[in-house]
Formats: C-alpha cells, sequence, structure tokens
C-alpha cells in the first residue's frame, strides 16, 4: 500500500500525545508494512521540521521510496502542497495522510485515485487494521 | 516505549521505534493539536521562504 505522508505527521509522530495515531502510521511506515513515498522537496521539508530529531528523520526517510516528479502541477491554492500531490500522483499513492484538510490545502477528498485521508480514518480503513494487527503482533 | 492510539474508540497501545522513543522522551510533557502542527509547518515554511528571498537579493546588490 503505497502512502504520502504530508510533514505535520512527522512532527506529531514525535510528540507524546496521548492520542498519537500519527505514531503509529510512522511505526508502520518504518517497518516497512505500508510504502511511503517521497520526493526530494518533500525530503527537504522533512529535515527542515523534524530535522531536530535526526535519528528519527533518518529512520523514516530510509524506508522511503524515492520519486522524481518530472511535471509540476497547480491544483492546490496553498502552493506547497503541490509538491505532496506531485509525489503521490507520479508514485500511484493510495492514499495522502494529512490532517490539513482546510480549504485551500488538501480539501478534495481525492485527487485522481489517490484518496486524502486523516491518520484516523486511515487507520479504520479495513486493509490497514490487518496492518496494524501484524505490527502489534497480534497476528 | 509505548503511545497509544484511539481506533475507533478502542485504546490501541503501540511500541515505538528506538528513534521514535528519543523523540518522545525529548519531547516529555509537550503535545501538539493536529493545528498546532499544521501551523508549525507553514512557520517553518516562511522561514524557508524568507531563507530563500535573501539570498536571492543579496545576490542582487
Amino acid at each position: 500500500m503505497r502512502v504520502v505522508l504530508d510533514t505535520c505527521i512527522l512532527k506529531l509522530a514525535t510528540l507524546p500525545n496521548p492520542d498519537n495515531p500519527s505514531g503509529l502510521i510512522a511505526g508502520l511506515a518504518i517497518r516497512r508494512l505500508v510504502d511511503p513515498w517521497a520526493s526530494p522537496a518533500m525530503l527537504e521539508e522533512y529535515a527542515d521540521v523534524v530535522g531536530d530529531h535526526p535519528d528519527f528523520l533518518s529512520e523514516i526517510t530510509a524506508a522511503m521510496h524515492m520519486c522524481h516528479p518530472v511535471s509540476r502541477l497547480r491544483v492546490i491554492r496553498h502552493e506547497p502542497d503541490n509538491r505532496f500531490l506531485e509525489c503521490g500522483l507520479a508514485g500511484g499513492a493510495d492514499y495522502l495522510i494529512t490532517v490539513n484538510t482546510a480549504s485551500g490545502h488538501f480539501d478534495r477528498a481525492a485527487y485522481d485515485t489517490m484518496q486524502v485521508v486523516t491518520p484516523g480514518r486511515f487507520l479504520r480503513v479495513t486493509a490497514v487494521q490487518a496492518l496494524v494487527r501484524k505490527y502489534l503482533g497480534l497476528d | 516505549m509505548l503511545a497509544t492510539a484511539i481506533i475507533d474508540g478502542k485504546i490501541v497501545k503501540y511500541r515505538l521505534s528506538p528513534a521514535l522513543t528519543r523523540a518522545h522522551r525529548r519531547n516529555a510533557g509537550k503535545t501538539m493539536t493536529d493545528a498546532g502542527a499544521v501551523a508549525f509547518v507553514e512557520h517553518k515554511r516562511r522561514e524557508k521562504a524568507v531563507r530563500l528571498a535573501k539570498t536571492y537579493l543579496a545576490g542582487r546588490s
């Protein structure tokens, strides 16, 4: 299952929030139970945002498949968000996981075949629940 | 270290990777809302834009 992780998911993963679905998603990615995709532009932003946790940055980026989008999209009004869309569409991602579904950001339910989901909604997808059980060692 | 996520009303405890465990220890006591995380990323984006603009302008002067 191919996913694109919005940068805020990585930021939230590093915080000990009492309800932290983003940390679980990062765990699924690190254990390669899901296939996260990233472009050079996304890696640069990941480094800017979670660079103060270099071990985590290196652990999560090591699990990522690289894509080099050849086209520059201008679909989303908030320009930097288009880098995630470009990567997801070029890499054939099934899900873009974000908490930023406000108007002008990832405000559509799907872009082509890539669905936009929040961390909580992603973890409720039946196929993902099977992966979570595997991650938790319940299978 | 164990962390928790609430999925469909059920509390799920999961083990963090060693790097995430270190991150959680460093961030002990801190929490952030989804909106806070979005604002944090936007702040970083603005900082980078300003940095690049300064470099560009310095090159032109």
